[in-house]
């Protein structure tokens, strides 16, 4: 009877702990991560939510800032001897090259769009129910999203050209997942629709140089009109710019050094991307391309331009007087271009002086580099208005602009429209575009300045005239290389990394060409 | 003595009851004290004069029994002298002797060698191996202790068809794997087997000493696995430690100590031939200045043996075991210390384990198992030593003048300084209790309860001087500590009865719970205050996302119930049910359901076949069926999460959504499995056979699926898509070719071949070198076909339609030799086809990536589109399948030998049919950077001159890609076949050792991985096995070493 009773107990236990608990016992949700559920429920909720974002910007942009934007216009030489860099420096990109992996695949800028469309679709709800009273910084947060996503949608237009377009947080497997890319003009709505909906919630702060303000708004609505030539939008938008950005200009190379090592004080700056290692636990890839303490830089800026800083030369007294030479390189070091080339020297622009300026500076190491990179800042828009300018047969107020960036940096030496004859329009846009590429050397803006002039989105000899004008020359010069011309004038576009296509139906069979998938 | 703590009994046959010392136990146990007349005392030897302990002693026809004690000595009454006492022992033919007047009967025993009524360890029970109808290979401790293992898995190795070893490098104390019946699913960790150590399930077993081992089990098949339902997918490894035995305390002591060395040498360039490499493209000497300020030249480094050493291990064992009639147990203690054939990696180890048993009352048992285990090892970066010291130049010094090392020079690092400087130490504390009873509530019926913790604490403490970064600027350090938590608990109960002495039954119904839960903590931090502490309070600066805690916990339910039938041991069938829960999945797909069913018909007990009884001792059929699961998946893959913690952004800790996507219809991947088998013994057990044929289909795979890049989930996200098929046969011989007295030799061969195949995949794609395609293997490699090497620049001539090559022709003179101008360019003087007809229509040339291939390029093929058109371009479209990554068969021989104290063993074992990647090769040779060499092979037949001939692409031209990643000329044959082991030992006769007051003495020397014969050229071809998808490649791994050693052995 006993051993029949023990046994009654033990099976009744054995279908207690099973029927009952079983399903409570199974329960074991996440301990240090969140549900989505429990967020969007305060403003610390938000502000998190927007680090979030600007951190994936960081990741998105962190190298790609050069290797979309930079490395393969006129400006760039090799330097390291890494297979990667002469792989970009011979326009000799391919999809499925695992070097270039990082270049090739867009993952890292959906990333940004993604947490941007949360953020798009959350705060709004967030402004409606006005949680916590504070639906005025809700809106600010919601602006600064659609100027991100649409800042993302211009780089991804820039870079590959048609891009899937995804507006919608993906939060379940359910919802579909795989887009053909759109067209063009489409993509071109979307990044107009956004920047609009951005200015008309965006606040109007101009001192939070770290986060897209409605300055960065109206520069990127600048760049984008400039990109398709529309001149007059592109005039109205860097008006709009000058009156919100509340930048204005420096006035001497020590002034115009501090947009890059302390842009917060500077009145140039409108947008740097903030950058912490030690925060981080990465580096941005400033160092590692183009001036670093720790390794040779994989990249290093063309001799030819090197030398044309330094022959900016005060005509009064026969020195160079163009202070961004000495605010790049250590001239004192590199006194002529044989060394220099030779040297694979740093551009030591995004760093202190480590004495008198032209001595050389105080880089970081590549696992160390911090640096701020601006993404948009008031010389560039300004000088995309004096392109938009000279469009507009305003070449007097297009070369004003030239000769006040010229001078604010000690060179004396003004353009002056008397010194132009026959095609004015296209030779003072290339004073223009001259000098941003002095300017703005190594932000990532001579690519898409190459790019977007003459007749765009014409793969065949009779576009892009004015990029392959430039680097054909120069890539005939270097072993292996491929030139843009004839099928390979395509290679303007990026191709699309091989994996894209195997994780997404639509795409395949739509690589740019001549790309293989 | 085997397993008499356990609380199960097979089915019991009552016909031959020659030695089933379990029955005997239970007999015991139950026996009312029948009054005993007479009493008869003596003692039980092997056929060599050693002791057995622990023998029965039954009188037959009655249930009195008792056991021997450690000096084999027994004491029993009997009921008159017409009494028959049956002498057994696991692993020896039972004996009986009748009493007649003797008082004391002094007996010896001679070993079995049918292994058919051993005894062997199935889930949540034991069975007699007859009576198997499951596929269940089993390693007993003898044939551990021959191999003289350092590891478990180094005694699981080549011991059992179709179960593979994997191990990604030979550094000491390197976790291996094991793959049972191939690869049936996609994850990298879903490969491995469930481990049960004592019934506590494990996630690996490489802290276990494997001289504690009693027996290891692998059930392979549905339906012997399938009752540990939602692991077992890829089959079960019971691991059993050794009990003690009554008697006096018996102390074992054992030391070895061994010597090893590099394995195999590679090739690499010395400096003269760098030299070469250097002036490729010039005749003359080298005109670069080598004075004594020109480090990089002044040295011929041999780096292999710089940075490798003759490793030595020491190990010490000391063991005791006892015990009386109510308790018994077994204590030992091992510490290895080991160092590694690269300097400064070491390993070195403490074990701890105690087994006791207590039965305070015929009724209940209690057991209680301790263990404990202390491992730390030095990893070596193989980055930046291994591959390191194979890339640097053999001409760039190490050391300045001064004594200091060159860090960093050039790209290249200072393996010595990485080696010494750079430190990665993992600790692992490690505890397993354990705490179980067993109540027999009947006879026939056993109530079953037991927990179990298993804790560890693994320590990472990693610290990297500053002297190893490029510019000396700053040391990195990490400090990092996990504690995994598994508790876990068994209840059930079992029944057996017999009917008519012609049906048995069995039965069982459990419960089992778990919970894990893994807790971990992270520092990192920069800019020491000094490079003398490495402890994380002297670093100056952390890295806000680099500091962290993180916990994870998930549960597993299972119910489980076992039926077990069988008539006269002839008809045998087994079925089995579980049902588990697991927090792992979505909360609508947690339960999943895993029966399996067994046959099994015993034809040579049948009347028919009684004309093959001399010659067939047993044979059987068997058959099963049954389903398996698999979980091994992320805790918490079926969440949506967001996270926070290293997304920070201007001071402010950034959330964002997880890089994976949760999948909340997550659910349990199943196989399901069929297996046939065939045992056979002859001649008593002289030879015996075992054959298997198994299929597996793996359905709803726990697939990470490749998220199209633009939902903003970079992570992939689990779901279950997809199937994958796995056939095989498994053939096993073992034999005793010569057996007399003295002498005797025992051989086993094993062979195993499995075919693999993707059967639905929703997308076929490439990944790096490898495809995965629906209806082809996993892990087929897929690149590039290399065809040679073009000898002119015109070599690169092409029909218009690309299919054909053309010949160039060029001016010759008189000799018939090819004129090659100033400009190094022969004289064209036209083209034929390959059959010698001169070809005049447009002549086309290959290119890869737009660059035109020359001479001294590789010549690629050209592979048709789906339209079957050839473009001129060597591109994607371009791949094709080149080898498979996986062995495709594998064979094992073992042999014993012994003769009167001496005993040999050696064990062979290879793999063939799988090819490996020698990146580390491709490497050397890519002009990745101009302080890599490549080998010395290359550097002589590199093509140097228009017309030379040679299967050497051009050295240090990059511009080609010829030596693109998948190109198949670094694919090679991974076939192999190794002297795995060979051991020699001798055994002190019993007398002898006697007089020094030892029970036993034996010596002996033994040699693993003596010899490998293999066409692969790298260090060693069995490299990177445990990944599905991506097998096979090998970066420049930490070699296998060759080891040699001696040892002792005492018991007291």
């Amino acid at each position: 009877m006993k051993t029949i009773r023990l046994v009654t107990i033990l099976l009744c236990a054995v279908g207690l702990l099973g029927g009952i608990s079983c399903s409570k016992f199974l329960d074991e949700e996440p301990i240090s991560t969140l549900a989505p559920e429990t967020f969007w429920k305060s403003s610390t909720d938000a502000t998190t939510w927007m680090a979030g974002i600007y951190n994936s910007l960081q990741t998105t942009l962190s190298t790609n800032w050069f290797d979309w934007g930079e490395v393969r216009s006129d400006n760039v030489q090799i330097g390291g001897t890494g297979n990667a860099q002469l792989t970009m420096v011979t326009n000799t990109l391919s999809a499925n090259d695992a070097e270039i992996n990082g270049v090739t695949r867009w993952t890292d800028l959906y990333t940004t769009i993604s947490q941007c469309n949360y953020g798009i679709k959350y705060l709004q709800e967030m402004i409606d129910q006005d949680i916590e009273g504070k639906s005025e910084d809700y809106k600010n947060f919601l602006g600064q999203c659609y100027g991100l996503r649409a800042l993302m949608y211009f780089y991804g237009l820039r870079v590959w050209g048609r891009m899937p377009i995804l507006t919608e947080p993906v939060q379940s497997l359910e919802q579909p997942t795989e887009l053909p890319r759109s067209s063009i003009d489409e993509i071109k709505q979307r990044i107009l629709d956004d920047i609009n909906s951005s200015l008309s919630t965006i606040g109007s702060s101009t001192d939070e140089k770290y986060y897209m303000q409605i300055g960065a708004v109206y520069a990127l609505q600048t760049d984008v009109y400039m990109w398709f030539q529309q001149y007059d939008e592109a005039l109205t938008a860097s008006d709009n710019f000058i009156a919100v950005s509340g930048a204005d200009w420096v006035n001497s190379i020590d002034e115009w050094k501090d947009i890059f090592i302390d842009p917060l004080s500077s009145p140039e700056t409108v947008f740097n991307l903030y950058w912490s290692a030690p925060e981080r636990g990465s580096a941005i890839g400033v160092c590692q391309k183009l001036g670093s303490a720790s390794n040779t830089n994989q990249y290093e800026i063309a001799t030819n331009i090197w030398q044309e800083l330094k022959d900016r030369v005060d005509t009064a007294t026969n020195q160079s007087s163009d202070g961004r030479f000495w605010a790049l390189w250590d001239t004192v070091t590199y006194t002529d271009a044989t060394l220099y080339e030779e040297a694979v020297a740093q551009m030591g622009k995004f760093f202190p002086w480590s004495g008198e300026p032209g001595e050389g500076f105080t880089l970081q190491g590549n696992s160390d580099c911090d640096v701020k990179l601006p993404i948009y800042r008031f010389a560039d828009i300004m000088l995309l208005r004096a392109e938009a300018l000279t469009h507009k047969g305003m070449y007097q107020e297009a070369l004003d602009i030239v000769n006040k960036v010229r001078s604010r940096v000690g060179y004396p030496v003004e353009a002056n429209l008397s010194d132009y004859s026959g095609d004015i329009t296209t030779g003072i846009e290339r004073t223009v575009l001259k000098e941003r590429q002095l300017e703005l050397l190594g932000e990532g803006k001579r690519w898409f300045d190459m790019c977007r002039i003459g007749k765009i989105y014409d793969y065949t000899d009779a576009g892009y005239q004015y990029l392959r004008g430039i680097l054909n020359p120069i890539l005939a010069t270097r072993e292996g290389a491929i030139q843009y011309e004839g099928a390979n004038t395509a290679r303007i576009l990026y191709p699309i990394n091989s994996d894209i296509f195997n994780a997404n139906s639509k795409l395949v069979g739509d690589q740019n060409p001549p790309y293989d998938e | 003595m085997k397993k008499k703590h356990n609380p199960f009994v097979s089915v019991l046959t009552n016909k031959s009851n020659l030695h089933f010392f379990f029955l005997s136990l239970f007999l015991f146990a139950a026996s009312i004290s029948t009054s005993a007349q007479i009493k008869v005392d003596g003692s039980v030897k092997d056929a060599t004069g050693k002791s057995i302990a622990g023998a029965t002693v039954t009188v037959k026809g009655t249930g009195t029994s008792v056991a021997t004690n450690n000096a084999g000595e027994f004491s029993i009454g009997v009921p008159g002298p017409g009494a028959v006492l049956v002498f057994s022992f696991v692993g020896y033919d039972a004996k009986e002797e009748r009493i007649g007047t003797r008082k004391t009967i002094n007996t010896s025993l001679s070993t079995t060698i049918s292994d058919l009524d051993q005894v062997i360890v199935v889930g949540y029970g034991t069975q007699k191996k007859r009576d198997v109808t499951g596929a269940i290979n089993s390693i007993s401790a003898q044939t551990i202790e021959r191999k003289q293992p350092v590891s478990i898995f180094d005694a699981i190795q080549g011991t059992a068809p179709g179960v593979r070893v994997m191990s990604t490098s030979g550094a000491p104390g390197e976790e291996s794997d094991i793959s049972i019946r191939g690869l049936s699913t996609l994850s990298d960790a879903g490969v491995r087997p469930l481990y049960v150590v004592d019934g506590v399930p494990m996630d690996n077993i490489n802290s276990i000493n494997p001289r504690d081992v009693q027996s290891i089990e692998i059930l392979k098949d549905a339906a012997s696995a399938a009752i540990y339902g939602s692991r077992s997918a890829n089959g079960v490894v019971i691991v059993t430690t050794k009990r003690g035995s009554e008697g006096k305390p018996q102390i074992d002591v054992g030391y070895l100590r061994s010597y090893s060395f590099l394995s195999n040498r590679i090739s690499q360039a010395n400096r003269g031939e760098r030299v070469i490499y250097d002036r490729r493209n010039a005749l003359g000497l080298d005109e670069k200045r080598d004075d004594s300020t020109s480090f990089s030249r002044n040295s011929d480094n041999d780096y292999q043996a710089l940075i490798t050493q003759t490793a030595v291990r020491n190990q010490l064992d000391v063991g005791i075991r006892g015990g009386t009639g109510k308790l018994n147990y077994y204590n030992s203690v091992q510490y290895l210390d080991e160092t590694g054939i690269v300097i400064s990696s070491y390993n070195k180890r403490l074990t701890l384990r105690t087994n006791v048993e207590y039965k305070p009352s015929k009724k209940f048992s209690l057991y209680t198992r301790l263990n404990f285990s202390y491992q730390a090892k030095n990893n070596i970066n193989e980055g930046n030593v291994i591959q390191q010291s194979l890339q640097r130049p053999p001409g760039m010094a190490l050391f300045f003048p001064n004594g200091e090392y060159i860090y960093f020079n050039g790209g290249r690092r200072n393996p010595l300084a990485e080696a010494y400087l750079r430190k990665d130490v993992s600790k692992i504390f490690k505890g397993v209790l354990y705490e179980g009873f067993d109540f027999n509530i009947l006879k026939s019926l056993t109530f079953h309860a037991d927990a179990s913790a298993d804790v560890a604490l693994e320590r990472g403490s990693y610290f990297s001087s500053r002297f190893l970064t490029s510019d000396q600027s700053t040391a990195t350090g990490r400090d990092r500590t996990s504690i995994p938590v598994r508790l876990q608990g068994n209840a059930f109960l079992s029944y057996h009865k017999a009917f008519n002495n012609a049906h048995h039954i069995t039965a069982l119904a459990g419960l089992n719970i778990e919970k894990n839960r893994w807790e971990r903590t992270n520092i990192e931090g920069t800019e020491f205050v000094s490079e003398s502490v490495t402890t994380l309070n002297a670093a100056g600066l952390f890295s806000q996302s680099d500091l962290y805690s993180r916990d994870s916990a998930s549960a597993l339910v299972g119910f489980y119930g076992r039926l077990g039938y069988d008539y006269k041991g002839k008809y045998l069938l087994n079925a089995t049910i579980r049902r588990d829960g697991s927090s792992v999945f979505g909360v609508e797909n947690r339960w999943g359901n895993f029966p399996s069913v067994s046959v099994g018909w015993r034809f040579s007990d049948e009347q028919f076949m009684k004309w093959s009884n001399g010659v067939l001792t047993d044979g059987k059929i068997r058959a099963s069926w049954g389903v398996t699961g698999n979980q091994e998946i992320g805790y918490y893959d079926s969440y949506q999460q967001f996270e926070f913690g290293s997304y920070f952004y201007n001071g402010t800790s950034g959330v964002r959504t997880s890089p994976r996507l949760g999948n909340p219809a997550l659910k349990w991947e199943s196989t399901i499995q069929s297996n046939i088998g065939l045992d056979l013994t002859f001649l008593n057990g002289k030879i015996s056979f075992i054959g298997d044929y198994y299929e597996k289909n793996t359905t709803d795979l726990l697939y990470d699926f490749p998220l199209p890049n633009e939902v903003g989930f970079s992570g992939k996200a689990r779901t279950n898509i997809g199937s994958i098929q796995n056939v095989g046969v498994e053939l096993m011989v073992t034999a005793y070719p010569i057996r007399t007295r003295n002498f005797e030799w025992q051989t086993s061969v094993n062979w195993s071949m499995v075919r693999n195949e993707i059967t639905s995949i929703p997308s076929d794609y490439t990944d790096d070198i490898w495809s995965i395609q629906q209806g082809q293997e996993a892990g087929n490699f897929y690149g590039y076909k290399f065809l040679g090497i073009y000898q002119y620049d015109q070599s690169n001539a092409y029909t218009e339609d690309y299919r054909t090559r053309l010949t160039p022709q060029f001016q010759r003179d008189e000799q018939g030799n090819v004129i090659i101008e100033k400009n190094m360019q022969p004289i064209l003087t036209g083209y034929t086809m390959p059959d010698g007809t001169p070809y005049t229509g447009e002549v086309r040339q290959l290119s890869t990536g737009g660059i035109v291939a020359k001479g001294g390029d590789v010549i690629w093929q050209n592979v048709p589109d789906e339209k079957g058109v050839l473009n001129g371009d060597i591109g994607d479209e371009d791949r094709q399948f080149l080898g498979h990554g996986q062995p495709r068969w594998s064979i094992a021989w073992s042999n014993n030998f012994s003769y009167k104290g001496f005993s040999l063993s050696f064990n062979f074992y290879g793999n063939f049919g799988g090819s490996v990647y020698n990146d580390n090769r491709r490497n050397l040779a890519s002009f990745s950077n101009s302080n890599t060499t490549p080998d010395a092979y290359f550097i002589y037949n590199m093509w140097k001159y228009p017309g030379q001939i040679t299967d050497t692409y051009r050295g240090g031209d990059k511009t080609a890609d010829n030596m693109r990643r998948g190109g198949s000329e670094y694919l090679e044959n991974g076939s192999f076949v190794r002297l795995q082991s060979v051991r020699l030992g001798y055994q002190l006769p019993g007398k002898l050792s006697k007089k020094a007051a030892m029970q036993n003495f034996g010596i002996y020397v033994y040699g693993t991985n003596l010899l490998t014969w293999t066409e692969y050229t790298g260090f060693d071809p069995e490299v990177g096995q445990n990944s599905v998808l991506k097998p096979g490649n090998d970066p420049g791994r930490y070699p296998r070493r060759r080891e040699l050693g001696v040892g002792l052995n005492i018991t007291f």
